[in-house]
């Protein structure tokens, strides 16, 4: 066996592997809203508002920036609101680019969060030898695949073609929705809930990490604290869920995530208010995690609004 | 096990590092034999007995056809064997199917009782192995080939995990000579061979195991997603639009089936053994059956060899009998796809055309050496339209329901010329257009330039790891996130 030919092919695929996750941190460092690409680059946008920034996950990528846009227009309330919501966003992921961020100068900052972004993922190793000989697949699943996709995800949490394609879209002309720069905002329909509940096997939420020496808490207080320092306001919020997330969640643990924000709420002085229960019986989702990019759904934009006013006034 | 996935690789490295490490030929050639059926044993569990009866039954029928002393016990052996065989592929993928026709046809008369279904999981990589065991006691009856005189010897060509899920389908004359130990040149004796893991096999293997994965990771599963947009509801789709999606699901099931033998064929030589080519730039044919010699050539050769020839041979002057035998022949390789109606429709269509281009061919012999056709535009005049048949096929292929089937069908060939729906299909999908053309540029230049492989596999060391570089990048960069399904090892 030549030794030469293994090296060069673990050589080239360690290569790649790196180029991968380099391509991952260049994406998630492209928080300008200047941004127009190298197609459009002469484009420039209204300097004299200032900017409120909407983060979280692709939970909360349905609050509407362009309605939000329009309502502040016709308030003469001189913000431009961006939502900034990019999939799979949990706050250690957002503290890697919580610096590009800042850089961009925003007023505010809303920080929509849920539970789900402090869940627990145990594995299941319960397996026996028996299992192991009856179904092997299975087992290698369990036990090696879900260990490596866990450490993977750190990194690349969604499909690499689409953080490739979004890079690729965002260097050469810009996103396609200037206020919605990382999630493509088209219009979705709503789905109602009995079908929803029908179409996926249940999800059970049993165990979340709230406690202050957590890693997702300890990166909520590094968030929160660099953005003070800056003197940036920040707004925390509980996203909304569905009631079929909610019925299969305990509720001990659904308190522990409510006390860790009011914790937040003393601890940083900072606003924090709750919408994960307040649309669960509402016919306006696309899927169990995610309302739909609806005018009929607007409620959620709406409500946001009310938030905004609130703390930037008039 | 998929060969796209974490499971593949880890198992591939086990085999060929313990191969490497151990250099005994019994402990080889068994290692291999145990590894093919825990191949099967791992996704498939006990349905991995199917493969090891089919072994034992065609190994020792074969050595009965072969030494039994009148025809009559020959016919016995030879019919006993071939319905061993058939009984367990026919049992688990046509009985369900066939239960449905009579429950329909019951509906139709007014029966009230209904046969219940079974079911039944498809075993993995039956419709593959059937056949190739049957090419094998096929050839002892008409007497093209010795019987295998070892058992181990027989297990490892039926169950040669490359090739065990979804071919190509291996012939026991070209494989069996390659397992045993060469005297010389041209003959080998009956012992079996030291596995070597040579050099230029090694570097061409991964060549074409990296071909693969780009074909299947980076072409066919990223273009699929456009395929599945298009075809999920096809019925008030424009022309331009089916047509656009048939494109496209050519160039996928293209991609996604060739990408998977080259995998296997890598795999088979970084071993040391030669599978022949599955598919030889198909999209470059120049008549129906000039594509069935360069499409799914391993399926397409044991249908002619094994079925059409048979039917053919005693009046090859009749065109009845041609035209009915390449029906038959095309119908049944439809249904070895799968035991529904769209591959029966499948078949049927690719039959009534091949059949009607032979016919053709043979009525006006002067017509196809014309001069035009020997011209660069009489050449492509010939690609184009025997491509705008070949992708009309296919739609049978992908659309299951009948009624959007028909429709895809009937906007395919009644072009109604508009254009609004195409555009903002194009503009939904850049990304998979993209793609399209870079797959038939990159296809063109592999049609001129010959054997695109074995020139990459020859390059020195510093191209070969630029290419495996260029290979790998666009692989990494646009994987979807999750294992997509071989489309062939559903059959």
């Amino acid at each position: 066996m030549n030794y030469k030919i293994i090296f060069l092919l673990i050589l080239a695929v360690s290569i790649t592997s790196i180029i991968l996750f380099f391509s991952m941190d260049l994406y998630i460092q492209i928080y300008d809203p200047d941004w127009h690409g190298i197609l459009n680059s002469n484009q420039k946008i209204d300097e004299s508002k200032k900017r409120i920034f909407i983060i979280g996950g692709s939970t909360v990528y349905s609050i509407n920036a362009e309605h939000l846009n329009k309502k502040l227009s016709e308030n003469e309330i001189n913000y431009e609101v961006f939502n900034l919501a990019d999939q799979a966003d949990n706050p250690s992921q957002r503290l890697r680019s919580i610096e590009n961020i800042i850089e961009n100068k925003p007023s505010v900052v809303f920080y929509g969060l849920g539970y789900t972004n402090f869940e627990k993922f145990e594995k299941d190793n319960s397996n026996t030898i028996l299992d192991f000989i009856y179904n092997p697949e299975e087992v290698f699943k369990n036990n090696f695949e879900i260990l490596l996709d866990e450490s993977i995800n750190e990194y690349i949490p969604v499909s690499p073609k689409d953080r490739s394609l979004v890079l690729l879209k965002y260097l050469l002309r810009g996103p396609d929705d200037h206020h919605h720069p990382f999630m493509s905002f088209k219009e979705g329909e709503i789905v109602d809930l009995a079908k929803i509940r029908d179409d996926k096997e249940t999800r059970f939420v049993t165990s979340l990490e709230t406690k202050k020496n957590d890693k997702e808490v300890i990166a909520l207080n590094s968030i929160i604290k660099k953005l003070q320092e800056k003197n940036i306001k920040i707004i925390l919020f509980s996203f909304p869920y569905s009631k079929i997330m909610l019925e299969n969640t305990d509720s001990i643990e659904l308190e522990n995530f409510e006390k860790m924000l009011k914790d937040k709420e003393k601890e940083f002085d900072i606003p924090v208010f709750f919408l994960h229960e307040k649309y669960a019986d509402m016919n306006i989702w696309k899927d169990r995690l995610h309302i739909a990019n609806n005018p009929k759904s607007i409620i959620f934009t709406e409500d946001i609004f009310e938030k905004i006013v609130k703390v930037v006034g008039k | 096990m998929l060969f796209n996935t974490l499971d593949f690789l880890i198992f591939f490295v086990i085999v060929v590092g313990l191969i490497g490490l151990f250099k005994f030929r019994k402990f080889q050639h068994i290692l291999i034999i145990i590894s093919s059926f825990y191949f099967i044993f791992y996704t498939d569990n006990f349905f991995v007995t199917i493969l090891i009866s089919i072994i034992l039954l065609h190994f020792y029928i074969g050595k009965e056809i072969h030494k039994a002393g009148t025809v009559f016990r020959k016919k016995t052996y030879f019919v006993i064997g071939i319905l061993g065989s058939l009984a367990p592929l026919g049992f688990f993928k046509y009985y369900d199917f066939t239960i449905s026709q009579f429950n329909f046809l019951g509906e139709i008369i007014n029966l009230e009782s209904q046969i219940p279904l079974l079911n039944l999981a498809l075993p993995i990589g039956i419709s593959f192995y059937t056949f190739q065991s049957l090419s094998y006691i096929i050839d002892i009856y008409r007497g093209s080939l010795e019987p295998s005189k070892s058992l181990k010897e027989y297990a490892f060509f039926v169950s040669f995990f490359p090739a065990l899920v979804a071919g190509p389908i291996l012939r026991a004359r070209q494989f069996l000579p390659q397992l045993r130990e060469k005297i010389d040149l041209t003959q080998s004796n009956q012992n079996l061979k030291l596995i070597r893991i040579e050099n230029s096999n090694l570097k061409f293997g991964i060549t074409l195991i990296s071909l693969g994965f780009f074909k299947k990771l980076f072409f066919a599963d990223n273009i699929g997603v456009m395929v599945d947009n298009i075809f999920a509801n096809p019925i008030g789709l424009e022309s331009f639009s089916i047509i656009l999606g048939t494109i496209a699901f050519g160039v996928q099931i293209y991609c996604d089936f060739s990408g998977y033998s080259d995998i296997a064929i890598g795999a088979a030589a970084i071993l040391g053994f030669k599978i022949p080519l599955n598919f030889n730039k198909p999209f470059f044919a120049t008549s129906p059956s000039d594509f069935w010699t360069r499409w799914h050539i391993s399926l397409s050769t044991w249908v002619r060899d094994y079925l059409y020839y048979p039917l053919v041979l005693k009046n090859r002057k009749s065109d009845v009998l041609i035209f009915t035998s390449l029906l038959i022949s095309m119908f049944l390789m439809g249904i070895w796809h799968g035991a529904s109606l769209n591959f029966i429709i499948w078949g049927g269509i690719n039959g009534i055309f091949l059949a009607t281009y032979t016919i053709l061919r043979k009525r006006f012999p002067k017509a196809s050496s014309n001069i035009f056709f020997k011209t660069k535009i009489g050449k492509i005049t010939s690609i184009l339209i025997t491509q705008y048949i070949v992708f009309f096929t296919f739609i049978a292929f992908r659309i299951t329901d009948y009624d959007n089937m028909t429709y895809a069908m009937r906007k395919y060939v009644l072009l109604d010329f508009e254009t609004a729906n195409t555009i903002e299909i194009i503009k939904a999908n850049e990304f998979s257009i993209l793609l399209l053309i870079i797959f038939f540029v990159l296809h063109f230049i592999s049609y001129s330039k010959g054997n695109i492989s074995e020139f990459l596999s020859k390059l020195k060391l510093r191209y070969w790891f630029m290419f495996l570089l260029g290979i790998f990048m666009p692989i990494t960069l646009f994987y979807l996130g999750s294992s997509q399904e071989f489309i062939y090892f559903k059959f």
